[in-house]
């Protein structure tokens, strides 16, 4: 029977970052993926000949710098293309175009509301100052107020007088920002429909909650978190795709020694009197190890993968009650040019970036309220963006790649799951209204490839489709994620850990809960983490 | 500012609103010797209570005792009203109620329902309790700092802390993962039967804006709990409704010496340096005071009678963006006669009726008021006040009054349409349980979120203020103004939009006079 050191479930970015923290300490690592391809949802694939489509994930910013610095990813192929700016179109043909220079984001505000365009730099500022607050929390294990151990609780405490801030008025600011709605949160700083819809819609991105749902903000800000080439909060693309990611960490992984293998699925992780002993493979095969990490999501890294009878009782069903509603799906599309957008130029630089159509908050809370009746999206949020327009090695020239995400899809429907012909009208859906607000669309459209949620849980293997590998409300944050007793990324199995996005600091494209996990599994046996020179 | 110049003899406190806080601040401060002078705008006092409610939900005994409020009239009628929560084929649960024998009723009608939901009845109250637990020091305790916290305070978060982690790791662990939770996950995690779990959510969310999916709902909820248990008399019927207790407070503030003056709207208060002295009245006469207690919402207190100059822009834009409580209706009917429902026990029809199908239902019924629109499926908790409190009532005749959550503040088509839109789709509601209910209608009566609050600023709602996190305990009602740091001196809050919120209750209005007490309202004039 083989051998490692470490075993890593699943060859997404957060386990090919746990992976390569692992081989770099010295570990001898392998990482066992179940697809043909790298990367999970953060994969780009030849689909349509020519053209290369990043089939799930669509843009970067959350990825931790320090991973990025660690790793050497840039060494490793890794290139990020900020986005020129946003774009932001309501049904009736009004649009808002977003700028990162600040005198330009003014003008085009204040067509709407001169007080709004006075209220943005406020607002961008109190975001940052919020987003200021959490980063630090992102490449350590969450708090656990619930210990008794002094140096937990002198953790918690200090993180607390970080949040406390410098007044009691800031600090019901924070508890605003991490507790309120979108709409409410907006509507303290904006009164233009145009700019709150510009703004909220980072807030229902992959959530399954509306916009005026307490909580929402927290989605707006967890967006907000990152950033890219030391632009914090901006968002950009990956040259080559965000397939690049998980390619510079498979380099950075193989690098350092580790192994990599594709089409292997596994099937169970073994444990014995508690501790776990390695994993068996779906064409049974074993492979030992003492260490075994899942980048799956919760619900599949115990439910599926583990022997129910050496579970606590009572801890299944914890699990279960994970929170993991999915509510989007994507298009990727080949065009055979580039779609032109009523009333813009088509050098504007916004449509560089992602391309927003959307309705109202009302319009949006309206999906959400459809969404929760589990009916098809009758007029679903859209997020588009033409990666090719400033990546031409995605597309062969002159024609481009779009990829369309698409908010408030239920994981299954009401009058069943989905199906191909249901596939196929929700694929009509999104393109009937992309050529609404972009006449000529159709003709050029060459190939689409449609996921569902489902179809996301089939193939990435996320539970519902859920893309954060669980819902980011303040119940499932923190030392709550994904449940307290799981929080410090180890299991009831000894040796078996998580570092999935199901953990603390959640989804999104990071790298955060591999880099942590990885820490942890290094503390736990006594192995020194290698410093950089 | 021309007017009767009152100030050679000043008041020690002048309380604003004459609704239930008012009249406790009132009776309270005047029983410690204190000139008091309360001042109502409108003609009687008694605020919203009168006409907005019939139970009274957590009035504290202390309270009762001190004030002697039954010598002053009050009459309780039936303890711990408990509720109901309905079934159209007659398979009702009774919930709530005191002692093992209504606990057992309790389970035993689940058990008709479902033998899983019976057995884990016991655990889930369990949880239920301990997160109520957890917030029931806030809640009784003064508004506690977040920020800045002296060492009392330090020691009392501390204490609490301890309090819980004694129970195990995991009870705590319990709590902090439930409070920022959601109503509706909660019970689906954890039930089966519908109506049980629509009964609670219902409960958890009548007086919110939000409907059960929202997190922080079980915040809401539990808080809301601890408010109507803290300490107190439970929830009870009062003789005459919310009408019977105002007037047992009023006799009470009377005999302790409290002037009580109706009519007698205040426009504005007297400021010098950041110190109140005193109000002016609708007719510009003055009165001085060395304190004013301010029972009416935060906002009008504020912003209206302090009025902005005297403020920071901050704390101007944070009391502009406060988020009221949902807003409700009242349906009363007049009924020829009690209205069939299957099965019910005369028990039964003295409890909260909840008119609540499922989860699903109400949180559907919760979405209208988003957009401006009535519910198409109202929900509703129904009281028939007649069972236990004749009151007056020709023989036979019952009122059934129903309570509405989740009302648009203003709906599209207007309260003027929208009124006999919503009253007739409750009572098509009503009679799928009492089919016989729309022929014994003799009158409807209905009190629409506008008629209760006419200006519109969040009233119709015992909480002046929505139960959230960023608008509770030390931020309650806004940060600035929760501290003993006021930025306008000698001015306390003590209505339902300050800690710990509203109800029949009186509780804002005793927090309030421990700090007027405490000397936290000591303007220019120290009293000798």
């Amino acid at each position: 029977m083989e051998r490692f050191d470490a075993i890593i479930i699943g060859a997404g970015h957060n386990g090919l970052t746990a992976a390569a923290y692992l081989a770099r300490a010295g570990l001898r690592v392998v990482v066992l993926e179940k697809n043909p391809y790298l990367g999970g949802a953060a994969s780009s694939r030849e689909i349509e000949p020519g053209f290369i489509y990043s089939s799930c994930s669509y843009a970067l910013s959350l990825l931790r710098p320090e991973i990025i610095r660690d790793l050497d990813l840039a060494r490793h192929g890794l290139v990020t293309i900020p986005f020129g700016g946003s774009l932001t179109f309501l049904p009736d043909g009004r649009h808002l175009a977003s700028s990162s220079h600040a005198h330009i984001m003014h003008r085009e505000i204040a067509r709407y509301s001169p007080r709004d365009a006075d209220a943005y730099p406020r607002f961008a500022r109190d975001m940052k100052e919020q987003a200021d607050l959490i980063r630090p929390l992102m490449m350590q294990p969450p708090p656990d107020p619930a210990s008794l151990s002094l140096t937990r609780l002198g953790e918690g405490t200090s993180h607390l007088r970080r949040f406390a801030g410098t007044s009691s008025a800031a600090l019901a600011d924070t508890v605003r920002f991490w507790t309120l709605s979108a709409k409410d949160l907006l509507d303290r700083y904006f009164e233009s429909d145009v700019v709150k819809a510009h703004l909220a819609a980072s807030a229902v991105i992959g959530t399954g909650l509306g916009p005026m749902s307490p909580g929402s903000a927290y989605i707006m800000l967890h967006h907000r978190a990152g950033g890219i080439d030391g632009a914090r909060g901006a968002w950009g693309y990956v040259r080559g795709g965000m397939g690049s990611v998980s390619r510079a960490l498979a380099a950075c992984v193989i690098e350092e020694g580790g192994d990599i293998r594709l089409e292997s699925p596994v099937d169970e992780v073994k444990a014995s009197s508690g501790k776990t002993t390695g994993v068996v493979l779906a064409d049974g095969s074993e492979i030992s190890a003492g260490i075994v990490l899942s980048g799956l999501e919760l619900k599949q890294s115990i439910l599926s993968l583990l022997d129910w009878k050496v579970l606590p009782q009572g801890f299944t069903e914890r699990v279960a009650r994970f929170k993991t509603r999915g509510s989007s799906a994507k298009l990727n599309i080949a065009l055979n040019g580039l779609p032109e957008f009523a009333g813009i130029e088509s050098d504007c630089t916004a449509l560089e970036g992602d391309i927003r159509l959307c309705g109202t908050i009302a319009d949006m809370e309206r999906a959400y309220d459809d969404w929760k009746e589990r009916v098809m999206p009758r007029d679903p949020y859209i997020e588009m963006v033409l990666p090719s327009r400033l990546d031409p090695t995605l597309a062969p020239p002159g024609k481009h790649v779009a990829s369309v995400f698409v908010q408030y899809v239920p994981d299954g429907l009401i009058d069943g799951s989905w199906t191909d012909a249901k596939r196929a009208q929700l694929q009509e859906v999104v393109l009937d209204k992309i050529e609404r607000h972009a006449p000529g669309f159709r003709k050029l459209v060459r190939h689409v490839e449609t996921r569902t949620p489902a179809d996301l849980e089939a193939e990435i293997g996320m539970t519902q489709g859920n893309i954060f590998h669980g819902e980011l409300t303040l119940d499932q944050l923190l030392f709550n994620r994904p449940l307290p007793e799981l929080s410090r990324y180890r299991t009831p199995v000894r040796g078996y850990y998580l570092c999935g996005s199901s953990m603390h600091p959640g989804g999104g494209v990071m790298g955060a809960p591999g880099a942590v996990a990885a820490a942890q599994v290094l503390r736990d046996a006594g192995v020194r983490p290698r410093r950089r020179a | 500012m021309t007017g009767v110049i009152n100030d050679t003899n000043p008041v020690d406190v002048a309380v604003i609103g004459g609704g239930i806080n008012g009249l406790v601040a009132a009776a309270l401060l005047a029983r410690t010797g204190r000139s008091v002078v309360l001042l109502e705008a409108a003609t009687q006092t008694g605020g919203m209570a009168p006409t907005a409610a019939q139970l009274a939900c957590g009035l504290p005994t202390s309270l009762i005792r001190r004030l002697k409020l039954k010598k002053h009239g009050l009459s309780l009628l039936g303890s711990h009203v408990g509720r109901v929560a309905l079934d159209p084929d007659g398979r009702h649960i009774p919930l709530g109620g005191k002692g093992r024998a209504a606990r057992r009723a309790t389970r035993e009608a689940i058990f008709h329902w479902s033998s899983r939901d019976a057995e884990a009845w016991d655990s889930i109250t369990a949880s239920l309790d301990r997160l109520r637990g957890a917030l029931m020091p806030w809640v009784v305790g003064d508004a506690p700092h977040l920020h800045d916290l002296d060492r009392r305070q330090r020691v009392a978060w501390a204490l609490q802390l301890f309090r819980l982690r004694r129970q195990g790791r995991a009870a705590l662990q319990e709590v902090l993962q439930l409070l920022p939770s959601n109503v509706a996950d909660f019970l689906d995690d954890r039930l089966e039967t519908d109506i049980l779990k629509g009964a609670l959510a219902l409960e958890a969310t009548r007086s919110s804006r939000h409907g059960p999916r929202a997190p922080g709902s079980m915040l809401h909820w539990q808080w809301e709990r601890a408010l109507e248990q803290a300490g107190s008399a439970g929830t009870v019927q009062v003789a005459g409704g919310a009408k019977g207790l105002i007037a047992a407070l009023r006799d009470a503030a009377m005999a302790a010496g409290a002037d009580i003056r109706c009519s007698a709207p205040v426009t504005q208060l007297l400021i010098e340096d950041q110190t109140v002295l005193g109000v002016v009245l609708e007719h510009g006469e003055e009165i001085r005071a060395r304190c004013v207690v301010s029972a009416i919402d935060p906002r009008s207190t504020y912003l209206d009678l302090v009025g902005a100059r005297h403020l920071d822009a901050g704390l101007v834009n944070n009391l502009r963006h406060q988020r009221p409580g949902g807003a409700l209706g009242r349906i009363t009917l007049t009924l020829g006669r009690r209205p069939t429902i299957a099965r019910l026990t005369d028990e039964m029809w003295a409890r909260r009726l909840m008119l609540a199908p499922s989860v699903p239902e109400v949180e559907r019924a919760s979405n209208a008021a988003k957009y401006d629109d009535l519910p198409d499926h109202p929900v509703a908790e129904i009281t028939v006040p007649s069972v236990l409190d004749r009151n007056g009532l020709a023989d036979g005749r019952e009122l059934l009054t129903a309570l509405v959550p989740f009302l648009p503040q203003h709906p599209r088509q207007g309260w003027s349409k929208a009124r006999d839109l919503l009253a007739a789709r409750v009572v098509k509601q009503l009679s799928a349980y009492a089919p016989d209910l729309p022929d014994l209608i003799e009158e409807i009566s209905i009190l629409t979120p506008e008629d209760m609050d006419p200006a519109g600023v969040g009233l119709s709602s015992w909480h002046h203020l929505d139960l959230a996190a960023d608008q509770l305990m030390g931020f309650r009602p806004v940060a600035e103004l929760g501290g003993h740091d006021r930025p306008i001196k000698g001015l306390i809050l003590a209505g339902a939009g300050s800690h710990p919120g509203g109800g029949l209750n009186g509780r804002a209005a005793m927090r309030a006079v421990r700090d007027v007490l405490a000397g936290a309202g000591g303007s220019g004039h120290e009293r000798s």
